[in-house]
């Protein structure tokens, strides 16, 4: 990981190796809440206490 | 390595045609008595057109030696009959001399029978199927991702067959999740078996027996895969009348999605669900998917994945079953995709190898995540030139909202580089990635990936092929949006790169990527697999069964 670019080290060796890019634009850095609030749900959903069950 | 399979004939095999008039059910009376799996079985190697069946005694050694002295522990009478295996080809074989002569091309499966006590100790047995591979369905809509390869001696000529391993429970020492976690765990495992003591042991030294005849339960499952170094997700979804009881909400994905998503990246998934009037369930392996370009499912609204107020068609849309193993039944079953529904509890456990922190589920969410806020804005810039660019970016915000397709699948970095070699233009077989940038992806991805692939409806089913995908390492999970986990993407003619240009922007850096049309899916069956790693891995077996022999 490297801290400058916040990706990935073996990104930015392919990136060196892939030489002269086609083009570079700047964007903003969002997250889309509807997402966010699924990876937490579900991350919570997989976490419950639940009721042992068995099989036979 | 198992010595069970290369275990040597007692006596000389006998040579049944099987050919009309010849009836599967009197041999199966005459020999077996009532065996639901066995039937299942015949029924298979008949489908696909079997001419001769091998029928072989052979001593009870390996897992099943280590099963006959759990049974002895228990307090069991064991049976004296030698074990039966029956292989089946699909040719006539004519002789002794002949059989020794067969290729593994002939094979179509094998199945080791074995007679067992009754568990109520009456001092009665009751054959059961101890282990057998069927080879390939006849039906090129069914998909298995993975098989296993084993090699199995026939009257002293070992050969080969590849599918994935069944085998029925004895309902003492093991349980249908004993034997629903050996087929899971064979196509995890590289040693492709696992026997039954190796399991109990484990829970033995967990301080958590499985006592005979007892059933597994749910802790105890996870406990042998955390163990043995399976990584799983698990979801649990209680029936609508337990719910109520329980005061709970179930799950928002539905288990099909769990199920597929492990079985499509070729990694075995446990289906476990409440049974009427018992108080245990049943637990089946599932580790295959049919697939039909003309099914309606993906037409009708309920096909959509929700995030919130997104939606994509998940590539699941066009499956219509799964193809599973139940051990009171037999093999290589069709399951219809709906037929489980919420009036059973249902618990899913879909296995992946254990360097993969996250699953499908978390893969598929954080690419909407991207494709919305970072890719999107780039499709606008090329959609005047790329005409699939205006469609794709019409399926993500634009008129047809919603209607695309996400896949993903988990391939180490050598499959990846294999696919985008194998990739072509539609119709141009010469338009192709450029090999220079292949090679720097080669030199610089070591590790497994999850590749999502954006594909748009018909454009998947029909024809298989994709826009471009999305590569993710699998080996970091957060929740909170950052770069770590994201690659890169290739998408039509480019391949975008991100990194953080200052605290709230982000620079997206593009390269040439060849190719300004759709590509081929990814697919195992498509990559080629060594000949010489094939060869070793018989020649191994070859040696290994010399030496149990001398």
């Amino acid at each position: 990981m490297n801290e400058k670019f916040g990706c990935p080290e073996e990104v930015l060796k392919i990136e060196k190796e892939f030489g002269e890019c086609l083009d570079k634009t700047n964007i903003p850095l969002k997250q889309l809440k509807d997402v966010l609030a699924f990876l937490n749900s579900k991350e919570e959903s997989e976490n419950r206490d639940l009721p042992e069950m068995f099989f036979k | 390595m198992s010595v069970l399979k290369l275990a040597p004939p007692l006596r000389k095999p006998v040579i049944y045609y099987t050919k009309p008039p010849n009836s599967n059910f009197d041999f199966i009376e005459k020999n077996f008595g009532f065996s639901p799996p066995l039937y299942r079985i015949l029924s298979q190697v008949r489908t696909s057109n079997f001419s001769t069946l091998v029928l072989e005694d052979i001593d009870s050694v390996g897992f099943s030696q280590e099963d006959d002295s759990e049974l002895r522990d228990a307090g069991y009478v064991l049976s004296t009959s030698p074990l039966k295996r029956l292989s089946f080809f699909k040719s006539k074989i004519r002789s002794i001399r002949h059989l020794k002569r067969q290729k593994s091309s002939n094979l179509l499966g094998y199945a080791i029978m074995k007679q067992v006590p009754l568990k109520d100790k009456s001092g009665g047995f009751r054959w059961i199927v101890f282990e057998s591979v069927v080879t390939n369905s006849r039906h090129v809509n069914n998909y298995i991702p993975r098989k296993k390869q084993y090699a199995i001696n026939i009257g002293n000529n070992i050969l080969t067959l590849s599918g994935v391993l069944y085998c029925q429970q004895n309902g003492i020492n093991n349980v249908c999740a004993h034997v629903a976690l050996r087929t899971a765990i064979s196509l995890m495992l590289e040693s492709g078996d696992i026997s039954y003591r190796e399991i109990n042991q484990i829970l033995k030294n967990e301080g958590m027996p499985h006592y005979p005849t007892d059933p597994l339960a749910r802790t105890q499952i996870l406990r042998i895969l955390d163990k043995l170094g399976i990584k799983w997700s698990k979801e649990t979804y209680f029936s609508d009348e337990e719910l109520k009881r329980l005061g709970e909400k179930g799950p928002t994905i539905p288990y099909q999605t769990y199920l597929y998503s492990s079985i499509e990246s070729g990694y075995p998934a446990l289906l476990a669900f409440s049974v009427p009037n018992r108080d245990e369930g049943h637990v089946i392996p599932c580790f295959g998917h049919t697939f039909n370009e003309d099914t309606w499912v993906p037409r009708a609204e309920t096909s959509y994945f929700n995030i919130g107020k997104i939606s994509y068609l998940h590539s699941d849309s066009w499956l219509s079953t799964y193809i599973c193993h139940d051990d009171n039944f037999g093999s290589n079953y069709c399951l219809p995709k709906q037929y489980i529904s919420n009036h059973n509890s249902i618990l899913v456990i879909a296995l992946r190898p254990n360097e993969i922190s996250y699953d499908a589920i978390f893969a598929n969410a954080i690419t909407l995540d991207y494709l919305y806020t970072s890719l999107a804005n780039e499709l606008q810039v090329i959609s005047t030139d790329n005409i699939w660019a205006k469609r794709l970016l019409a399926a993500i915000r634009g008129t047809n909202k919603g209607w695309f397709v996400l896949r993903a699948m988990q391939v180490n970095s050598r499959q990846y580089i294999q696919h985008l070699r194998s990739l072509r233009a539609w119709g141009k077989r010469k338009v192709k990635i450029p090999e220079y940038r292949i090679n720097s992806l080669e030199r610089n991805l070591k590790n497994d990936l999850w590749i999502v692939e954006i594909s748009l409806p018909e454009l998947f089913p029909a024809n298989r092929r994709k826009l471009g995908e999305v590569v993710f390492n699998p080996n970091i999970s957060t929740v909170t949006k950052d770069l770590s986990s994201f690659l890169f993407a290739r998408i039509l003619d480019k391949f975008y790169f991100l990194k953080k240009f200052d605290q709230d922007q982000l620079e997206v850096t593009k390269y040439d990527a060849g190719i300004s049309s759709h590509t081929e899916l990814f697919s195992f069956a498509s990559l080629k697999t060594s000949r010489l790693s094939k060869l070793l891995s018989v020649l191994k077996e070859r040696s290994f069964w010399k030496v149990s022999n001398n």
